[in-house]
């Protein structure tokens, strides 16, 4: 379905005039988990859902809250939830310790761990970090993969203080400088430290050399055995989403705002979501997408994070690379190469400039 | 005439405890009904343990012992008993803890509330019925306690040196009620004490306790008159009883 | 509570405030790090009804969990002081619990039980119901040996001496263990909802963190304060009215008002 803007706005009213029939009818509930709190980088779920892009597909979807891709992947490996979206090298890890996962669709495929310093600290490229003070959350994917960081970067980890603490803390910490650097993701802490007026350095593990995929989609694959029709009006609601907010990402943000009301308040916050939203957007400008629809998976990629995981993060008994994804419900929604070249441009901002 | 039981009677008790210590050794004594009877001693005597005994509070070792020709085996509603602190329950008002051994044998409050009120009334305080026992003081504690073991009318009362956490003057005073209380409802009274002159002034009786293990040691009857005064304790024969009483626990302490 | 003993207090917590708000000002603190009372305050009148709306399911469910709490622990009090082998075999057990941190419980209780209000109400009830235990236990065996020797001279059953006694003098240690209580159980149900909920003045707090609006962070602890402070006050006025006598000051355990 290639999508032209006006062809979308029409098709938009005429949806948002149907929502009121849709809901009429009897819609299956469906409960969806993100990864963290409902910041500007999960925008396309509050406007698949405003926008009833799920109503009109039947499905009534609640979403809440996470802690973690960690407990993401247990709450949704224990059937809590049907839907989950999260870091995949994470699930790829909790799939090799037991929990039975699948990614349907790829969100933020350019992984956005990586390590963040404030600009003024002048830590640009990777050995600048030797002889600082980093820190990390415990328990979090960047925590473990920084062998792997350290290993393609060369840098020696022993000239590196490694601070810990829980995953609240991090933010605070950085910008008060009590670390010279972190490790997190890009789209929770570069958004909110933008909104302060300050600027950061950012040294993406993706561009650095680990390969690792990085925020999806993932259900139980049960699910997707015995409810693939779900599977399928599920993704192309996020997908439909996805693609509506990067062609109009004002709107997304007002829509963000108004299903988020814990956000609504000031001038500093809606800066905060604009900025996690164009962080998504960013992640998602990979040639997969480009050529083979929004969420596809690179399935040589999928082998590379199943490798990355198995070697850094513990696991042992990962399945093979095609049991951990499928692309039966990815790529559907496309945009043209107009429409690619405009959305880069609005976001090139926030593609993290290598030193 | 048919001779009238004996309200008490003691036989040759003995009471040993489980760690091995004798407190009593061949108790023996009567107490006639409505006969005011001391036991005095000096501490560690034994008299709280026969005391205790007596109410049905712990058993014998050997011996027997029977209030009105029944055995004692365990609390009974016609004893009723004053201990040397007034424990009243703090939460309960002064008229509620006279009424406590009534609620506690499921009696109905109505039918003994008038009666609790009148011993208030002997006792001069009937205006604190609705009080609770910290607005009182130690002497006002003990007379509720006092009321408190009457209101079943009971045939035997004990009590165990119950004016001895008070003060000299109050004590007096204590005496001389406790006698008011007695003159007019006349209950068997077996009064445990270690003060010789308190001793003398109420009672018909005085036993007198030797230590380790206790035992009756000496006895006198105390033919005063009645009713008393307190000014009955300057008297001649007032001294002579109070003095060979003396001489009597001297004698025992050096055996 | 007269007026007189409010005005100390209140003058000392305008004083602090009045310190704050010109500290900020003079030191010139960013607002992130630490905002003036003033805008906090400006945020509580805004967003009350935000507030609010999240303000109330912590409310009712730290209310919830302390009468669970004191229900609960009330119960096994009684059942370790009545009974040998339960003391015996439970005791260490319920030791035990509090030793573990609660912080690392709740995640395990979130995957066996979900995000829903029974994980929340676990951990308030596992941290709220130790304090009412000690205490009632206490309460119940600390009784002079006069009371009982004095009930059973007036004929008292055992059952009897446990109500009409036992509990009574309990009372006051029992209010102290429930104003511990009713603290930890504020603490744990907010605590509990950093990292298992999706709604309340805890995730309302969380929320407000990760995007740095602190502002909104500490009007939210405002208002959390303000409720805690409310329900203590309950407890105290519910103190006052059930425990009318006067309480020999070694009785009560668990601190003064």
């Amino acid at each position: 379905m290639r999508l032209s803007r006006r062809t979308f706005l029409v098709g938009t009213a005429a949806t948002l005039a149907a929502v009121p029939a849709a809901r009429s009818q009897s819609l299956t509930a469906v409960r969806l988990t993100l990864p963290w709190i409902p910041h500007g980088g999960f925008t396309h779920h509050f406007v698949a859902k405003k926008l009833g892009l799920w109503d009109k597909r039947g499905l009534d979807v609640k979403i809440d809250r996470g802690f973690g891709s960690g407990e993401v992947c247990k709450t949704l490996g224990l059937g809590q939830y049907e839907f989950g979206e999260m870091d995949f090298g994470v699930m790829t890890n909790c799939v090799g310790k037991g929990l039975d996962l699948v990614g349907l669709g790829l969100i933020q495929p350019k992984a956005t761990m990586g390590i963040f310093a404030l600009a003024r600290k002048g830590i640009r490229r990777p050995a600048d970090l030797e002889g600082r003070k980093v820190g990390f959350a415990t328990g979090s994917g960047d925590f473990q993969l920084w062998p792997a960081f350290v290993k393609v970067t060369g840098i020696d980890d022993g000239k590196v203080q490694k601070v810990l603490m829980g995953p609240e803390a991090l933010i605070k910490s950085l910008i008060e400088e009590q670390i010279d650097a972190e490790g997190n993701f890009y789209g929770s802490l570069a958004p909110s430290v933008w909104a302060q007026g300050l600027d950061l350095t950012t040294m993406l593990y993706a561009d650095h050399g680990v390969q690792i995929y990085g925020l999806g989609l993932a259900t139980r694959p049960r699910v997707v055995k015995e409810q693939p029709e779900l599977c399928a009006k599920f993704v192309d609601g996020v997908m439909e989403a996805m693609a509506w907010t990067y062609l109009n990402p004002e709107q997304a943000i007002d829509i963000h705002l108004d299903m988020v009301k814990e956000f609504k308040g000031s001038v500093t916050n809606r800066e905060v979501i604009k900025h996690g939203q164009g962080v998504r957007t960013a992640m998602a400008l990979v040639p997969e997408f480009e050529k083979q629809g929004l969420g596809a998976f690179d399935p040589a990629m999928v082998q590379r994070t199943r490798e990355t995981v198995m070697t850094y993060m513990g696991a042992k008994d990962v399945p093979p690379a095609d049991r951990l994804f499928t692309n039966a419900f990815a790529g559907k929604t496309r945009l043209t190469t107009a429409q690619w070249a405009q959305v880069r441009d609005s976001v090139k901002r926030y593609i993290p400039a290598r030193a | 005439m048919a001779p009238v039981p004996d309200s008490v009677e003691i036989e040759r008790v003995c009471k040993t405890y489980a760690s091995g210590l004798q407190a009593l050794r061949d108790v023996t004594f009567r107490v006639a009904p409505g006969e005011f009877v001391s036991l005095l001693g000096p501490s560690g005597c034994g008299k709280s343990t026969l005391l205790l005994l007596l109410a049905g509070l712990l058993p014998v070792s050997s011996g027997s012992m029977r209030i009105d020709t029944t055995v004692v085996t365990a609390p009974r509603p016609d004893v009723g008993m004053v201990f040397q602190s007034a424990v009243l329950l703090p939460w309960r008002t002064v008229l509620d803890n006279v009424l406590l051994p009534v609620e506690l044998l499921r009696l109905p409050r109505r039918a003994h509330e008038e009666r609790a009120r009148e011993l208030l009334a002997m006792a001069g305080i009937e205006d604190f019925a609705a009080r609770l026992p910290h607005e009182l003081s130690g002497g006002m504690k003990q007379r509720v306690a006092i009321c408190r073991a009457l209101v079943l009318r009971p045939r035997l009362l004990l009590m165990d040196e119950p004016f001895s956490a008070l003060d000299a003057l109050t004590r007096d005073r204590m005496a001389l009620e406790l006698l008011r209380l007695w003159e007019r409802l006349r209950p068997t009274v077996v009064f445990v004490t270690h003060a010789i002159r308190e001793a003398v002034f109420v009672s018909d009786r005085v036993l007198v306790m030797s230590p380790r293990p206790g035992t009756i040691g000496f006895e006198t009857e105390v033919k005063l008159p009645r009713p008393r005064g307190l000014s009955i304790q300057e008297s001649e024969e007032f001294n002579r009883y109070a003095g060979s009483l003396r001489r009597a626990i001297e004698a025992e302490e050096v055996v | 509570m007269s007026l007189s003993r409010l005005t100390w207090p209140l003058g000392v917590t305008a004083g602090a405030l009045v310190v704050w708000e010109a500290a900020v000002a003079a030191l010139g603190i960013k607002a992130v790090v630490l905002p003036r009372p003033s805008a906090i305050a400006a945020v509580v009148l805004e967003r009350w009804p935000l507030l609010l709306e999240h303000l109330w399911p912590t409310f009712y469910q730290i209310l919830l969990g302390f009468v669970l709490s004191v229900v609960g622990g009330f119960v096994m009090a009684v059942l370790l002081v009545y009974s040998e082998r339960i003391r015996k075999g439970v005791l260490p057990l319920i030791v035990t619990s509090q030793i573990v941190p609660k912080v690392a419980v709740a995640p395990l209780l979130v995957v066996w039980f979900g995000t829903g209000d029974l994980s929340r109400l676990l951990l308030a009830f596992l941290i709220a119901f130790f304090p009412i235990v000690i205490n009632t236990v206490v309460g119940l065996t600390s009784v002079d040996d006069d009371y009982i020797k004095m009930a059973r001279a007036f004929m008292g059953t055992r059952w009897q001496i446990f109500a009409k006694i036992r509990l009574p003098h309990a009372l006051p240690l029992i209010f102290g263990g429930m104003k511990i209580s009713i603290t930890l159980a504020v603490i744990g149900i907010v605590v509990a909802e950093f990292v298992a909920a999706q709604r309340g003045i805890g995730y309302l707090i969380v929320m407000a963190n990760g995007l740095l609006d602190t502002p909104l962070m500490m009007a939210a602890i405002a208002v959390l304060s303000a409720m805690g402070l409310a329900l203590y006050g309950l407890v105290v006025a519910l103190e006052r009215i059930v425990v009318y006598w006067h309480v020999p000051a070694e009785t009560t355990a668990g601190g003064t008002p």
